[in-house]
C-alpha cells in the first residue's frame, strides 16, 4: 500500500486517525493502535516476510538487553552480544538483498554453478535493518536506554510513516516520544499540511516528470535526439527528487499528526553549490547514518581517511540495490567528494557562485545516469547521446513538442525545487502577523489550500486508474 | 478579547483542519461503501473491477490486496467526475499527456490527413458522449 494510493488514503489513514483520535485515550492505548495498523500496513503488501521483521526486532531488542545486562561485568559478552545482533541483521539483508547479485557475479568470474535463491526483497528491509543497528549501537555507546518492552521497539521499528522509504529515524530521535509526546493542533494541522504537500509531489509532480522520463529514456535510442536525451535525464532527475523527498514529507507530516518529530531528509538538494553540499542535502537520514555507523567508526578522517571514504561510498551505492550501476554510482561520488577535499572544494568557493552551481547540477545529472541504467550497454550508449557521440540529431520535433506542453510544469517544478516557496510562505508568515484581519485570511487560505490539494490530488490519483478501451489504436 | 484571539489560535486552526481533513476522508470512505457498484465504466468502456474473492492463497501471494485496491480505485465515489477534473489538470501540466499513454505522440493539429477528424475531434466527440451519459 503506498502514500499515494485511494486505499491509504481514504480506507487505512481514516481508520487509523479515528482509532487513534477518538477509540484510544491514554498513550499506551495509542501505541497500541499505531502498532496493529502499522503491523496491519506492512502485511498488506508482505504477507509473508512480516515474520522476519518481527524476528529481526527480536534479534537486537535481545542483544540490547545483553549488552545492557553485561556491560559492566563481562564486557566481552556485551561487545559480542552487540557483533552478534548487527551481524544477524545485516545478514538477512544480504541474504534477501545482495546473495543472488554475488553468487551471480561469483558464478560468472569462477565458472562455478552456485544455486540463485531468487527470493523477493522484503518491503522496507533496507530502511528497518538499519534502524534497528542504530537501536542497539546506540545502547552500547549509552548514547540510548535499553528498551524493556519488546512491543515499543517493534513499534519504533514498523511505525506505518517510515517503515518502507524512510527517513531512517535513529532510535534516540524518537526514544522517547515512544512513551510520551506531546500533542497539539498546531503540530497536527502542519502534519496534514505537510502530508498533503508531498503527495502533491508524489501524484502530480514526480508523475508527470516520469512519464516524461520514461518516454525518452525507455525509448529505442537509435531515434532519440541529444536534446531528448537531456530533457530524459532532466526529467528523471526532477521526478527522483520529487517522488523521494514527497514520500519523507508524507512520513514527516504524518509522524506529526500522531505526535512524532521525525528529523528532515532533504533540505533543497538542487541548490547546492558542490557534491559534498549536495549530499549534506540530499536523503541526509541515510548519509547521517553512513557517518555515525560507518565511517567514524571505521576511523573517520583521523586514520586511512581515503580509504574509509571509498568503503562509505561503495556501501551507499550498494545500498540502493544490488547492481552494478549503483556501485558504480558511488564510486563516481566517491571520486568527486575526494577531488573536493583535495582541491576542488577550495576552487569552487572561489569562483562565481553560479559556476558552482552549474558544476554541481551538472555532475548530479550525470550521476543518475548511473543511477538510472542498470544495463551497461544502454547506459553506455546514453551517455554517448548525451554528449553528441554517432549519428544522432541535435532535437527532433518530438523534443519541441514536449518542451511546449509541459513549460507550466517546468515553472512550477523550478520553483517546488528551489527555496522560492518557503520564500513565499516566510512573507506569507509576515503578512498574516500584521493584524487579525489578516491572521484570518492567511487560516482561512492554509485551510482552503489543503482542500484544495486534497481533491486535485485524489483526481490525479483516480486519473492515474483511467484505463480507456482503445480503439484507436488499431 | 483574549477569548477572541485563542478561537483563532494555531493551535484551533491546526485541530480544525485535522478534524475537516478527517472528516472529508471519512465521509468519503463511508460514500465508497454505500454507493453500489457501477460495473461497467461507460467513459471507458471496460468492466470496472469486482470486489475480489478471497484465498489464503491470493493473499499470500498480495494478489488479493492488490486485486482490492483496483476495485476501491475503480468504484471509487464520483470517479467520472474526478477523471473530468484530472483531465483539466492534464491539460494545464502536460498537454497530451493523455495520449502518450496510447503511444502516440500528436505531433501538431493538420500534420496527419485525418479526414477532417483530427485526434482533437475525437476527444470532444468523446467528451459530449460521456456528458451524455451523465
Amino acid at each position: 500500500m503506498v502514500f499515494s494510493s485511494l486505499v491509504f488514503i481514504y480506507a487505512f489513514l481514516s481508520i487509523t486517525l479515528i482509532l487513534y483520535f477518538f477509540a484510544a485515550r491514554t498513550i499506551q492505548q495509542k501505541n497500541v493502535v499505531l502498532l496493529i495498523m502499522s503491523l496491519i500496513f506492512y502485511a498488506w503488501g508482505e504477507p509473508k516476510w512480516i515474520v522476519l521483521m518481527l524476528i529481526s526486532t527480536g534479534v537486537e531488542y535481545f542483544g540490547a538487553l545483553l549488552v545492557e545486562r553485561y556491560r559492566e561485568e563481562r564486557p566481552a559478552i556485551a561487545k559480542l552480544s552487540l557483533g552478534v545482533s548487527v551481524t544477524v541483521a545485516l545478514s538477512f539483508l544480504f541474504i534477501f538483498k545482495y546473495f543472488d547479485f554475488f553468487t551471480f557475479n561469483f558464478n560468472q568470474t569462477f565458472g562455478t554453478d552456485i544455486k540463485l535463491l531468487g527470493l523477493t526483497l522484503p518491503i522496507g528491509i533496507s530502511f528497518y535493518t538499519f534502524q534497528t543497528i542504530t537501536y542497539i549501537v546506540d545502547v552500547y555507546r549509552k548514547k540510548a536506554e535499553v528498551q524493556r518492552s519488546y512491543w515499543n521497539l517493534l513499534l519504533y521499528v514498523s511505525m506505518f510513516p517510515q517503515l518502507i522509504a524512510g527517513p531512517i529515524v535513529k532510535y534516540v530521535d524518537v526514544e522517547k516520544q515512544l512513551t510520551s509526546r506531546t500533542y497539539n493542533g498546531r503540530k497536527a494541522g502542519d502534519g496534514v499540511f505537510r502530508f498533503l504537500i508531498g503527495l502533491t509531489k508524489k501524484a502530480i509532480f514526480a508523475n508527470i516528470a516520469g512519464e516524461m522520463a520514461t518516454q525518452f529514456l525507455d525509448g529505442d535510442f537509435s531515434e532519440l535526439s541529444v536534446l531528448g536525451a537531456w530533457i530524459g535525464i532532466l526529467s528523471y532527475t526532477l521526478q527522483i527528487y520529487f517522488d523521494f523527498s514527497a514520500y519523507s514529507d508524507m512520513a514527516i507530516g504524518l509522524g506529526k499528526i500522531f505526535g512524532f518529530d521525525y528529523p528532515e531528509n532533504f533540505n533543497y538538494p538542487y541548490i547546492a553549490k558542490s557534491v559534498s553540499e549536495f549530499w549534506k542535502r540530499w536523503h541526509i537520514s541515510l548519509t547521517t547514518f553512513f557517518r555515525e555507523y560507518l565511517y567514524i567508526p571505521l576511523g573517520g578522517n583521523r586514520r586511512h581517511h581515503v580509504l574509509n571514504l571509498l568503503i562509505v561510498w561503495a556501501f551507499t551505492g550498494l545500498w540502493h540495490g544490488a547492481s552494478w550501476n549503483f556501485i558504480l554510482w558511488g564510486l563516481y561520488y566517491y571520486v568527486l567528494i575526494v577531488l573536493e577535499r583535495l582541491f576542488l572544494g577550495n576552487v569552487l568557493e572561489k569562483i562565481p557562485g553560479f559556476i558552482s552551481h552549474i558544476y554541481t547540477l551538472l555532475t548530479v545529472i550525470i550521476g543518475w545516469v548511473f543511477f538510472y541504467f542498470d544495463d551497461m550497454t544502454r547506459l553506455k550508449t546514453f551517455f554517448g547521446i548525451l554528449v553528441g557521440v554517432g549519428d544522432h540529431p541535435f532535437a527532433n520535433i518530438t523534443d519541441k513538442t514536449v518542451l511546449i506542453n509541459h513549460i507550466l510544469f517546468f515553472v512550477l517544478a523550478i520553483i517546488a525545487v528551489t527555496p522560492v516557496s518557503r520564500l513565499i510562505k516566510k512573507y506569507f508568515m509576515k503578512f498574516t502577523e500584521k493584524g487579525n484581519t489578516n491572521k484570518l485570511i492567511g487560516d482561512a487560505s492554509m485551510v482552503v489550500a489543503s482542500l484544495f490539494l486534497l481533491f486535485i490530488n485524489t483526481a490525479a490519483i483516480v486519473g492515474s486508474s483511467y484505463n480507456p478501451f482503445l480503439y484507436f489504436r488499431f | 478579547m483574549e477569548n477572541k484571539r485563542n478561537l483563532f489560535s494555531k493551535d484551533n486552526l491546526g485541530l480544525g483542519l485535522l478534524l475537516l481533513f478527517l472528516f472529508i476522508l471519512f465521509v468519503v470512505f463511508f460514500l465508497s461503501i454505500v454507493i453500489p457498484d457501477k460495473g461497467v465504466s461507460e467513459r471507458e468502456n471496460r468492466t470496472l473491477a469486482k470486489f475480489p474473492k478471497f484465498s489464503f492463497a491470493t493473499y499470500f501471494s498480495g494478489d488479493f490486496n492488490s486485486d482490492i485496491e483496483e476495485y476501491f480505485s475503480d468504484n471509487f465515489p464520483f470517479r467520472d467526475k474526478l477523471l473530468n477534473v484530472n483531465d483539466k489538470i492534464t491539460k494545464l501540466t502536460s498537454q497530451f499527456s493523455g495520449n502518450k499513454d496510447d503511444g502516440i505522440v500528436v505531433i501538431e493539429t493538420g500534420e496527419r490527413d485525418l479526414g477532417g477528424e483530427g485526434f482533437g475531434d475525437f476527444e470532444k466527440a468523446q467528451a459530449q458522449e460521456s456528458e451524455a451519459a451523465n
